[in-house]
């Protein structure tokens, strides 16, 4: 009943909030915003590896993931945050590509193709269940705002070169979410990552 | 995830998913960035970012936490090697409190929820606790393994601003799971206790302190789930007893006259649970405002003096206070630590985690006076506030309902200032709190618990310089382990407000801080951070270190 209740107040608000400027919003978005799920976008994009995911159903769903923004050209945070999370892939050894998945996605959809990616890619050695993805510029950056990876000021936004070094990392199975530096130690990282792994009272006990 | 969890999870699973479809819509609608709300039950999917609903003012009563009760023993047993200085400052009372799930009420009108709190209650209960009586406070860990939402069921307590040892302090990466505790020795212990044979620096006395969940990139929403409390400490002059026929001793307003009060802004879902962001760095505002735990409460006074304890709870918002018929504020506090003399106070402006004491004397107004405590603070961002409204948001109403014999008084000088000596200071630290693209930094960086970004010698003092370089944020900056004295505010003479121990100060935008520090007693790993909670889980915090 609880749930019924919370389902009906939530149309009931979208519904309140919605006001003749922002029903414009809405159209132009519809497109996009009608794959959403569970509050999160769901394009497609593809990998590195010219496969074709969804951001939720198959980067998210059942998952914890460890997410960060960069672009192959970068020539400042990025090259570090790429050789530090690969430290990370080692610290959790398997567990990453079986319950604990890496996602880098691209500021650069431009340029940055998934070949150009896969070149990436190899060029730093990275394994298994760490993917890059591109897509269109415009679900790329909904999935970055909606992650929280952007800054107010839209003329800083803009400025590539300084884009955050943040990790974000999360379950949506517990709707569970935390961020930290994408710098920290490899140890850290990793650690951060298993916070995410549920946990049931029993084990607990 | 096994088969265990999948099933236990399902059910939940598929709620979030439903409720997070319409929530998502809204959002997007309203600001063309996706936001999604995180509902704090854990039984109940997301609440959307929605406005919460209309709710009357001034009709639930304000609550009053209760006094925490100490135990006769712990089992097992603390152990002393665990603490520095444990056998000279050997506890006297033990206290056994437990993180718990609990159920609350936010409002009259809205459904019960679950809360996490301190034995179970937001706020949680009240320690009263006297300097040169130590105690020892064994914190479990019983929260739900298994929640769902904002926050996560692993904790680590910090007791703001106590002069404690690093272990007991409530360091962030000191967190511990369901099913164990900690113990927290608090040695109740003046600053200056080795320069100052043979109690300490009285001058170093604090009074109004608050205990929280500093649980590392999760403070937040914690604390937002419910885990604060009060920590009242006394002393031989602010004795806690309006009746002490002591000389030496205050006579401040005592006992149901002397009153915490916690300030904290939620959002709610219609299910009665309080909503929160999890993606949002900027910070997080509420639409509706809690006194200890009750959207907009009324409180019934006797027509006589009281003494509020005020405290801005967080997560983020900043506040100014004003009372509604235009009276002052006779302030005696500011952090929790006794001024040099009252001041009165037309207003006053708190950034998160600072406190003020203040006496309100009721006894001019006849019976059935109703006055409201106001928030004149405009904020609609969790970077900063904005300008004064004239009007303002009443936050509580007192209602003066009966006469009553008041024989507190609020002495004309109440604790001397320590000095500053400035020949002390053996070195100059600058800190500059900024933004790169989303992420909050001091001095350009991250925190990093593998990272000392100062280390200073135990006795000696040192002169910190705060920087918020000029943007549209502010930031209240907290200092852990000891009272500093504010020596220039944007090279100019300390406002007078600020002429005070402190330990949390405010950077508006552009503004630059000067303070003198003392580090005594005792030695460790300690924080320096941003005390809006969302900037402090997302960098805005570093190590700094006392030695030997």
């Amino acid at each position: 009943m609880n749930r019924r209740n919370l389902l009906l107040a939530g149309v009931g608000a979208a519904a309140a909030s919605a006001s003749a400027l922002i029903t414009q919003r809405i159209h132009h978005h519809n497109a996009a915003e009608a794959n959403d799920k569970a509050g999160f976008p769901n394009p497609l994009l593809t990998t590195h590896e010219g496969r074709e995911v969804r951001f939720y159903d198959d980067l998210l769903k059942d998952k914890v993931v460890g997410i960060n923004f960069m672009y192959a050209q970068c020539s400042g945070i990025c090259p570090g945050m790429t050789a530090n999370l690969i430290r990370v892939q080692h610290a959790l050894g398997e567990r990453v590509g079986r319950d604990i998945f890496l996602y880098s996605f691209t500021l650069q959809p431009e340029l940055d193709t998934p070949a150009a990616l896969k070149d990436y890619a190899s060029r730093h050695h990275t394994g298994a269940g760490w993917a890059f993805l591109t897509g269109k510029p415009e679900d790329l950056e909904r999935i970055r705002r909606r992650l929280g990876f952007f800054d107010p000021d839209p003329v800083v936004d803009r400025d590539k070169s300084k884009h955050t070094g943040l990790l974000r990392y999360g379950n949506v199975a517990l709707d569970r979410w935390g961020a930290c530096p994408a710098l920290a130690t490899p140890e850290q990282i990793a650690r951060s990552l298993l916070w995410m792994v549920p946990t049931t009272d029993e084990q607990a006990a | 995830m096994s088969d265990t969890d999948d099933k236990k999870n399902g059910f939940q699973r598929r709620d979030v998913l439903k409720l997070g479809l319409v929530a998502a819509g809204g959002a997007l609608a309203g600001t063309g960035v996706a936001r999604a709300y995180s509902s704090g039950g854990s039984y109940s999917g997301s609440g959307g970012t929605v406005s919460s609903p209309t709710l009357t003012a001034f009709v639930d009563p304000l609550p009053i936490p209760p006094v925490a009760q100490s135990v006769a023993a712990l089992s097992p047993p603390p152990n002393p090697a665990a603490h520095q200085r444990y056998n000279e400052f050997l506890p006297q009372k033990f206290y056994d409190i437990s993180q718990r799930e609990g159920t609350h009420q936010f409002h009259r009108d809205l459904p019960a929820t679950t809360i996490w709190g301190f034995n179970g209650m937001t706020p949680g209960p009240t320690f009263f606790a006297r300097y040169g009586e130590p105690v020892l406070v064994r914190f479990r860990n019983n929260l739900p393994a298994s929640n769902t939402g904002y926050g996560i069921p692993s904790v680590i307590t910090h007791l703001h601003n106590a002069h404690n040892a690093s272990e007991s302090d409530g360091y962030t990466l000191d967190y511990y799971e369901v099913g164990q505790f900690k113990d927290h020795h608090y040695p109740n212990v003046l600053a200056g206790y080795d320069a100052y044979p043979p109690s300490g620096d009285v001058r170093e006395a604090l009074s109004t302190l608050w205990y929280h969940d500093h649980r590392v990139d999760f403070t937040a929403p914690n604390v937002y789930r419910g885990l604060a409390g009060f920590y009242f400490l006394f002393d031989d002059f602010d004795t806690g007893d309006e009746n002490d026929p002591s000389p030496r001793a205050s006579r401040l307003p005592s006992g149901e006259f002397d009153v915490p009060l916690i300030f904290q802004d939620r959002r709610f879902s219609a299910d009665g649970s309080a909503v929160f962001d999890q993606f949002d760095l900027n910070g997080f505002i509420g639409d509706r405002f809690c006194v200890n735990g009750k959207v907009q409460p009324f409180f019934k006074v006797a027509a006589r003096k009281y003494r509020l304890r005020l405290l801005n709870g967080g997560p983020s918002r900043f506040y100014e206070f004003f009372l509604s018929n235009g009276a002052s504020f006779t302030q005696i506090s500011s952090d929790g630590n006794l001024l040099p003399a009252p001041i009165s106070r037309k207003s006053i402006r708190l950034g998160v985690a600072e406190r003020a004491d203040v006496i309100l004397d009721f006894s001019a107004y006849p019976l059935g006076t109703q006055i409201t405590l106001d928030n004149r603070l405009q904020q609609s961002s969790g970077r900063g506030p904005g300008g004064l409204s004239s009007t303002g948001t009443p936050l509580l109403r007192f209602e003066v309902d009966r006469p009553a014999r008041d024989f507190s008084q609020v002495p004309a000088k109440l604790r001397e200032l320590p000095p500053v000596n400035l020949n002390e200071v053996v070195t100059t630290r600058n800190w500059t709190f900024d933004n790169q693209n989303g992420a909050w930094t001091i001095n350009g960086r991250l925190f990093d618990s593998n990272r000392v970004d100062a280390t200073v010698k135990r006795g000696t003092a040192e002169i910190w310089v705060l920087t918020n370089p000029y943007r549209d944020w502010s930031h209240p900056i907290h200092i852990h382990f000891e009272e500093f004295q504010i020596i220039s505010r944007n090279g100019q003479a300390t406002p007078v407000d600020e002429v005070s121990r402190k330990d949390v100060v405010r950077l508006a935008p552009g503004e630059q801080v000067k303070i003198f520090m003392r580090f005594r007693d005792f030695t460790g790993r300690y924080l320096m951070h941003c005390h809006n909670n969302i900037h402090e889980d997302h960098g805005m915090m570093l190590r700094w270190d006392v030695v030997a």
